[in-house]
């Protein structure tokens, strides 16, 4: 029935998001390309040149090690949580539309929630005189707060609360999707639980899972918030290194810089990613 | 062969299924046929492993099965959308429960093949399933279970989901492909027209109770219950009562209607309520009065329909109630005998015909 329109009233459409992308999106993204091959000058000003000077600062020690330890984060949040996410989006998936509900609603209040309000929640946890600590005081269990905070463990423990909810999700959609029928069929035919598991299940969650693993990685790595409210001197990251260029150092060519590093990296790891898993994945796409 | 003793099946206080009894032969093409919900299909997933049986026993070749999960049961299911693995070609699906089996390499090759040719699949074996037909779907998930040679092979109605032309093409094929492999066949289908053609025996199934077992021919020809005589193909039925019963010839006072009498009938004693049950191909109309072998009943013609190889009319007894009579046309032709609507007939019927149902 769309035949009868003509194809160019539609393009229409495409102007008011298309117009707000080049302002907001492309605009923008073009002046922090600018600015990444400009000159600093000394009170923070931009001189508009071109140098690869702030690129090649980035490749010094201490640039790299941050660059390479928000890689880490992100790839052992995404690891981690994946391990927590999955088996509750499976489970959800074979539960009855109650539960499913109830586990759903479950999920999606902290995801609705203010983003500082569950940080601050989560201190109250793992803070020195955080629930943990008192608990295992004052059964006695030690007798020194154990360091739960204000380092590495507290970071994690952030970002896969934090990440949590974005990975359930889209597993949860795929396996949810995934027809009985196919998991009766390989039983019938003699496959085991686990065999199912492996054969049947698993690959029809890959599209779930590619979407959760971006969704966890990409965020996290340039994540800021986290590891400044949870973290201590030793975990600061690359997020953190971009805002305190453009914030305090006021040296917004080599922000810039580094901020067109990180989207190159990302973009790196999501086109690879992506072209790992074409064959399996589109299929599946196709077919659910 | 299979043996079903007093299952029982529900959930909660909805019995889905009620004290079902059968017994299967080895070999045996088997139908369970009956309206949707009427506990055919879960009676089926109770014999695949998919659903636990609230009580009774499932016995296969004596060993009881009841509890074994799906993939410890010598036994197959075709699924209603044969539920191919969208990501295996044809040979990988067919390939499947052998892989699962650990056969070795070249005996699956060897076997797939042979399968591959009895399903008329050949040059297919690449293709993925989303790019075949659903004639062409139906036989990979026919032949992925024939694969495994099970003792018993279930088709959840295997024909439902193509269309009229190959679906009476595919059930030619599946009668032949029984025959050559020999396996026991269970299939469910609402479907009574593919149920009368293939199967050996058919169970019909009404509210989670089978109504009658019995072969297609004495299915439709003796119906048992009232709901089986409505079920299967058109019926006139009648209100009555015996009146008397002779050397296997009952006479039934018909409500209102008139006496007729049925000969080789010896079912049931006088004084039973019935009811009496008369296909409409099996009367005609006409002006001459009954002879003394047939029944007849004075009607008005209310309604005539055309249909090609038969004319269907509707009939008014003088007691109100509507009666359908099917003609072949080509004897009308010969006989020259159409009725117009209004006209005052006879129905005749030979007192051969007939059924009597308890009621």
């Amino acid at each position: 029935m769309f035949r009868s329109f003509k194809m160019r009233e539609f393009h229409l459409l495409l102007f008011p998001p298309g117009f707000w992308l080049l302002l907001f999106f492309v605009v923008p993204l073009v002046i922090v390309l600018v600015y990444s091959f400009a000159f600093k000058e000394t009170y923070g000003g931009v001189t508009p040149g071109f140098t690869l000077e702030h690129y090649r600062a980035i490749a010094e020690g201490m640039y790299l090690k941050i660059f390479l330890r928000s890689f880490g984060y992100a790839f052992l949040t995404t690891l981690f949580t994946l391990l927590l996410a999955f088996p509750i989006a499976y489970y959800m998936s074979f539960a009855s539309l109650r539960v499913k509900t109830i586990i759903m609603v479950m999920i999606m209040i902290p995801f609705w929630t203010n983003f500082l309000v569950r940080m601050y929640a989560l201190m109250t946890i793992v803070g020195e005189s955080g629930l943990i600590n008192q608990f295992l005081m004052g059964t006695g269990i030690i007798d020194q707060p154990l360091p739960l905070f204000n380092n590495t463990f507290s970071v994690f423990a952030g970002f896969i609360y934090w990440n949590l909810p974005f990975m359930v999700l889209p597993i949860f959609s795929s396996l949810d999707r995934l027809d009985t029928s196919l998991i009766e069929a390989s039983l019938d035919l003699g496959a085991s639980k686990m065999q199912t598991f492996l054969r049947v299940t698993l690959p029809y969650s890959v599209p779930g899972l590619i979407a959760a693993i971006i969704f966890a990685f990409v965020p996290t790595m340039g994540n800021f918030i986290i590891p400044e409210f949870m973290g201590g001197t030793d975990n600061y990251m690359i997020g953190n290194l971009i805002t305190s260029q453009f914030v305090q150092a006021r040296n917004w060519p080599f922000g810039s810089a580094l901020s067109m590093a990180m989207i190159f990296f990302v973009m790196i790891f999501i086109s690879l990613y992506l072209r790992f898993y074409k064959p399996s994945g589109s299929q599946s796409l196709q077919n659910i | 062969m299979l043996d079903i003793i007093s299952l029982h099946k529900s959930y909660g206080q909805n019995h889905v299924v009620r004290d079902v009894n059968l017994q299967i032969a080895k070999g045996e093409f088997f139908c369970l046929l009956g309206p949707s919900g009427c506990g055919k299909t879960t009676i089926l997933r109770m014999i695949a492993g998919f659903e636990k049986a609230t009580s009774g026993t499932i016995m296969l070749d004596g060993a009881d099965i009841t509890h074994l999960p799906p993939n410890k049961r010598d036994v197959n299911t075709m699924f209603q959308n044969y539920a191919l693995f969208p990501n295996f070609n044809v040979a990988e699906n067919i390939a499947y429960g052998l892989k699962m089996k650990k056969t070795p390499r070249q005996e699956i090759a060897d076997r797939v093949d042979k399968v591959v040719r009895l399903a008329g699949l050949s040059g297919l074996e690449e293709r993925m399933p989303a790019q075949m037909s659903g004639g062409q779907q139906q036989r990979v998930a026919l032949a992925r279970a024939l694969i495994n040679e099970p003792r018993v092979l279930l088709l959840d109605e295997p024909l439902s989901a193509l269309d009229k032309k190959i679906a009476e093409q595919t059930r030619i094929e599946l009668a032949e492909l029984q025959r050559q492999v020999g396996i026991t066949f269970i299939f469910v289908t609402h479907n009574q027209t593919e149920a009368l053609a293939l199967a050996d025996r058919i169970a019909i199934m009404n509210n989670g109770v089978i109504e009658q077992c019995d072969t297609p021919r004495n299915i439709y020809e003796h119906p048992r219950t009232r709901f089986v005589a409505d079920f299967i193909g058109n019926m006139n039925m009648l209100q009555g009562r015996v009146t008397s019963v002779a050397q296997g010839v009952a006479t039934v006072d018909l409500e209102g209607a008139g006496q007729v009498i049925l000969s080789q009938c010896d079912k049931p004693a006088a004084g039973t309520s019935v009811l009496f049950c008369i296909r409409p191909e099996r009367m005609k109309l006409s002006l001459l009065e009954p002879k003394g072998y047939e029944n007849g009943l004075r009607a008005t013609v209310k309604s005539k329909l055309y249909v090609g190889d038969t004319t269907h009319y509707q009939v008014q007894l003088q007691c109100g109630a509507m009666i359908k009579v099917i003609e072949q046309n080509y004897l009308l032709q010969l006989s020259n005998e159409f009725y117009d609507i209004g006209e005052e007939v006879f129905i005749n019927w030979s007192q051969t015909s007939g059924e009597l149902v308890h009621v």
